[in-house]
């Protein structure tokens, strides 16, 4: 079953992104700052994480992002940031970090939801691609 | 007569008396050769011939003897061989001549006269032949003057020749020493040649290989000569020393001498001056045929050239021993450098003089306002007056601006037209941590690179010319780009840079420094509050959004849409909350406590008021509330300080569990300035030292998970309150032992409180 980790400090956000992704057929994986997200990756190897970016505790979504793309087992995941932030300076910041998608609060589900499939469609394909 | 036969000079003489004795000696010498040699020819020609005829006349007489006269005739011609000889004959008895003639020209032509003589003096020589008695005839050899006088002559040429030629020789050789000892004389004429031009040379009279008899004249003449040169040169230079020009006139007024002065002072050189009457060369100071009267101190003005030259002329005469006036003196003083001091002056004076009278215009238009009109005995008292007044009036000035410069708070370095650095006010030391003495007669480009050192951010460096060239740019009246400098040391500030040319010659341009370190401390405070609190909208926003589109767009169970709508409803209120507080916190900041309604109040009565209409959550104890022994009396906003209490109070039951109490009491301190407090404590989650210390930071949240609602500015709100009314905010926590927080307020004094009392 696909796995995807939502980070994100806030409960109401957290509810919202599961509902949102209801209709697919992922197993929905929380944590609630950056430190137990990060660890919570390097356990469960997940298909796809959804980001928030302003967190409180040592580790925002931007050192999270960077530190995964460290990894060279993260080095492909697909990564979705969350963001009420909303400026071009931010969102460069979060490509500089290696996100692949940068959605600003307030996001609409329906959106959430494609962007997750279609990630997770590409990434289905590519190594296949690399297999085939 | 007899007197101009001989020649004019000794030598001439001496040459002439030997001339005439050596042409004596030859003259006779040539005579007695003549004499000599003419008889020894004569002789010899004679005995020739007799020898001859002794020698043929054997051979003859044996031939005539034989009639062989062919014989005869051969012999007879070897005979007359010699030149003396004209002819040889043999004459017989029957007189038959047998004759053989010698012609041969004579070796030169002599005159007749000697020819004569020799003729006289020389006879035919006439040998009979006599054999055995028998004579056949006679032998005769005739001779031939003409040759014998021809050799005779040639040789007399050729004395008299060598006779020319030795009295010539004798007279070269004797030429040269006569006149080498004899000339020595003649140099008493170059000599005196020499003395006339000035050029004697004492040497030219060193006399050793003279005669004795000169020897002693020329010594006592040389030293005559000496003596008058160095008396000439004792004058030239005395003359030739003197500033003054002198001419010397003779008596005809012509100029005899001037000196090295004079033909500087007319630029005329003295040769050329020489021999001129004077009043052609000097046609300023005399008149052509006047007589010449002796005069002082006449100031005359000369042209030399294009140049003119001012003169003070003396002429004295110069009076020979009877009396009689032989020439005069004439000096010439330049007093040029004089005259034109003395026109310098003159015009200095005047426009001294103009100078002060328009000097003191000028300063009675600048004390104009003064209450007595200063004036003193003459304009030089008046102006000294007013001079003073007006240097007190600066004085009093430059303490004002002194002060000014010393109290603003703004820096200032003034530059000179060089861009040094002519002053520097105390601000800008205090601004920059630089002192004065380092910057005092920098240049710009140091006094930047001081500043620069002083920088954090050398990269970022605005450099001075940059500055001045955009305010050059903006001189059209727009207001010109601040120029910002932030500087690490002494401290951090942001100072505003502005850099205005000036217009005077003292001060090309200041350099002004303004400590805008707070205002942009503000600027980036509000925009970074702005971004905080669009953030802390969105956060809400983003619930609300996506919940009401999950309810759109998705089926839900009723259980989820009745959460959905829960949630919606509940970050609505968050949101309406957030822009509350955020326009309250607005409203204290823009008013700056200006609405602040005060009124001594009782603050145990204000808290039992908050407390009785405190809503309390479901669920919890209502707050207990311990108030003070006796009255806790403070000037307060009533509103505003019970926005704080209850701020504080429902904070402590959202970071306290259920059945945990929170506690409010008064509390007094009587330290130096007396307060008293009211303490708000729970037993809730706590805070860590890093949590507590950015409690009241806007929109920060100790816990941030959203499970406690809240927006982050109900401890902003508090502290502006409390520090609006003049008191304090005090917290002290724990994590997991609960958070002390205490509101100390200024104790308002006891005439206020007896006061309040009684009422």
């Amino acid at each position: 079953m696909t796995r995807i980790l939502v980070v994100e400090d806030q409960a109401d956000i957290r509810r919202l992104i599961r509902w949102s992704l209801e209709e697919g057929n992922y197993e929905i994986f929380e944590a609630t700052n950056g430190r137990l997200g990060l660890d919570a990756a390097r356990a469960l190897r997940p298909d796809l994480v959804l980001l928030d970016v302003m967190m409180p505790g040592e580790l925002d979504g931007y050192q999270v992002c960077t530190q995964l793309r460290a990894d060279p087992a993260h080095a492909t995941l697909p990564i979705v940031m969350l963001t009420a932030r909303a400026q071009e300076s931010d969102r460069r910041a979060g490509e500089r970090a290696g996100a692949n998608e940068y959605l600003s609060k307030p996001f609409s589900p329906m959106v959430l939801a494609d962007t997750v499939s279609r990630l997770l469609e590409a990434r289905q394909r590519a190594p296949a691609q690399s297999a085939g | 007569m007899s007197f101009r036969l001989l020649p004019g000079s000794l030598v001439g003489r001496v040459f002439a008396l030997y001339t005439v004795v050596l042409a004596g000696f030859v003259l006779a010498g040539l005579g007695l050769f003549y004499r000599y040699q003419f008889s020894v020819e004569l002789e010899e020609a004679q005995l020739r011939a007799e020898t001859l005829s002794a020698v043929v006349l054997p051979t003859i007489a044996d031939s005539a003897v034989i009639g062989d006269y062919d014989t005869i005739r051969r012999t007879l011609e070897r005979a007359v061989y010699h030149s003396s000889f004209s002819s040889a004959s043999f004459i017989d008895l029957r007189g038959g001549l047998v004759r053989a003639p010698h012609a041969e020209a004579p070796p030169a032509n002599a005159p007749d006269w000697l020819v004569r003589a020799v003729a006289e003096r020389l006879y035919d020589t006439n040998q009979p032949i006599s054999v055995g008695g028998r004579d056949y005839g006679v032998l005769r050899l005739s001779f031939a003057p003409e040759r014998i006088a021809g050799g005779l002559w040639a040789q007399t040429r050729i004395a008299i020749v060598l006779a020319l030629a030795s009295l010539a020789g004798g007279l070269v050789l004797i030429r040269f020493p006569l006149v080498h000892w004899l000339g020595n004389l003649s140099r008493v004429e170059q000599f005196e040649k020499a003395m006339d031009e000035g050029e004697a040379v004492p040497t030219l009279l060193a006399a050793d290989e003279a005669p004795t008899e000169f020897r002693a004249t020329f010594e006592v003449l040389g030293r005559a000569a000496a003596n008058l040169r160095s008396q000439r040169t004792q004058a030239a230079v005395t003359l030739g020393s003197i500033a003054d020009g002198v001419f010397t006139l003779d008596q005809s007024g012509s100029i005899a001498l001037a000196n090295v002065a004079a033909s500087e002072m007319l630029g005329r050189r003295a040769e050329d001056m020489l021999g001129r009457p004077v009043a052609e060369v000097l046609p300023q100071l005399f008149v052509v045929g006047e007589e010449l009267l002796p005069w002082r101190n006449r100031r005359t003005t000369l042209l030399a050239g294009a140049r003119e030259v001012v003169v003070e002329t003396t002429l004295s005469p110069i009076l020979a021993p009877d009396g009689a006036t032989v020439g005069h003196v004439l000096a010439c003083r330049d007093v040029s450098e004089q005259h034109q001091l003395d026109q310098r002056l003159r015009t200095e004076l005047r426009s001294r003089e103009a100078a002060l009278v328009e000097l003191r215009k000028v300063l009675e238009g600048l004390t104009r306002d003064l209450p007595l009109r200063l004036a003193g005995p003459d304009d030089l008292a008046a102006i000294s007056a007013m001079i003073s007044e007006l240097v007190s009036r600066l004085q009093v000035r430059g303490e004002q601006l002194d002060a000014i410069f010393a109290l603003s708070p703004d820096g200032f370095v003034s530059f000179d037209a060089e861009r040094r650095a002519n002053y520097v006010s105390p601000s800008f030391s205090r601004l920059t941590g630089i002192a004065a003495q380092a910057v005092l007669e920098r240049s710009e480009t140091e006094v930047e690179s001081l500043l620069r050192a002083q920088s954090s951010d050398a990269a970022a460096w605005r450099s001075f010319a940059t500055i001045r060239a955009e305010a050059r740019q903006v001189l059209d009246g727009t207001a010109p780009k601040r120029a910002l400098i932030e500087l690490e040391r002494p401290t951090k500030r942001v100072l505003e840079v502005g850099l205005r040319e000036g217009t005077t010659p003292v001060i090309s341009q200041v350099l002004s420094l303004r400590d805008v370190t707070h205002e942009t401390l503000v600027d980036q405070m509000k925009s970074e509050f702005l971004s905080m609190a669009a953030h802390e909208l969105r956060t809400p926003m983003a619930s609300i959004y996506g919940f009401a589109e999950l309810l759109m767009r998705r089926k839900l169970s009723p259980e989820k849409q009745q959460e959905v709508l829960h949630t919606i409803h509940r970050q609505s209120e968050l949101m309406v909350s957030i822009v509350n507080e955020l326009l309250d916190l607005a409203r204290i900041e823009a008013r700056r406590g200006l609405d602040l309604e005060l009124q001594t109040l009782d603050l145990g009565s204000l808290v039992r008021d908050v407390i009785g209409d405190f809503k309390t959550p479901e669920g919890r104890e209502r707050p207990e509330f311990t108030d003070a022994a006796g009255p806790a009396v403070a000037q307060v906003d009533r509103n505003k300080m019970r926005q704080a209490i209850g701020n504080v109070v429902s904070n402590a039951y959202k970071y306290s569990s259920p059945g945990s109490p929170v506690r409010v009491r008064i509390v007094g301190d009587a330290a130096s300035v007396p307060r008293v407090g009211i303490e708000i404590a729970d037993r809730g989650i706590g805070m860590t030292a890093d949590q507590l210390a950015r409690v009241s930071e806007r929109f920060y949240r100790a816990d941030a998970s959203g499970n406690v609602p809240g927006t982050g500015l109900g401890m902003s709100i508090v502290k502006e309150i409390i520090e609006l009314l003049g008191g304090r905010l005090e917290m002290r926590s724990e994590p997991g032992q609960g958070t002390v927080v205490t509101l100390w307020l200024p104790l308002a004094p006891a005439a206020q409180t007896q006061e309040l009392m009684t009422t």
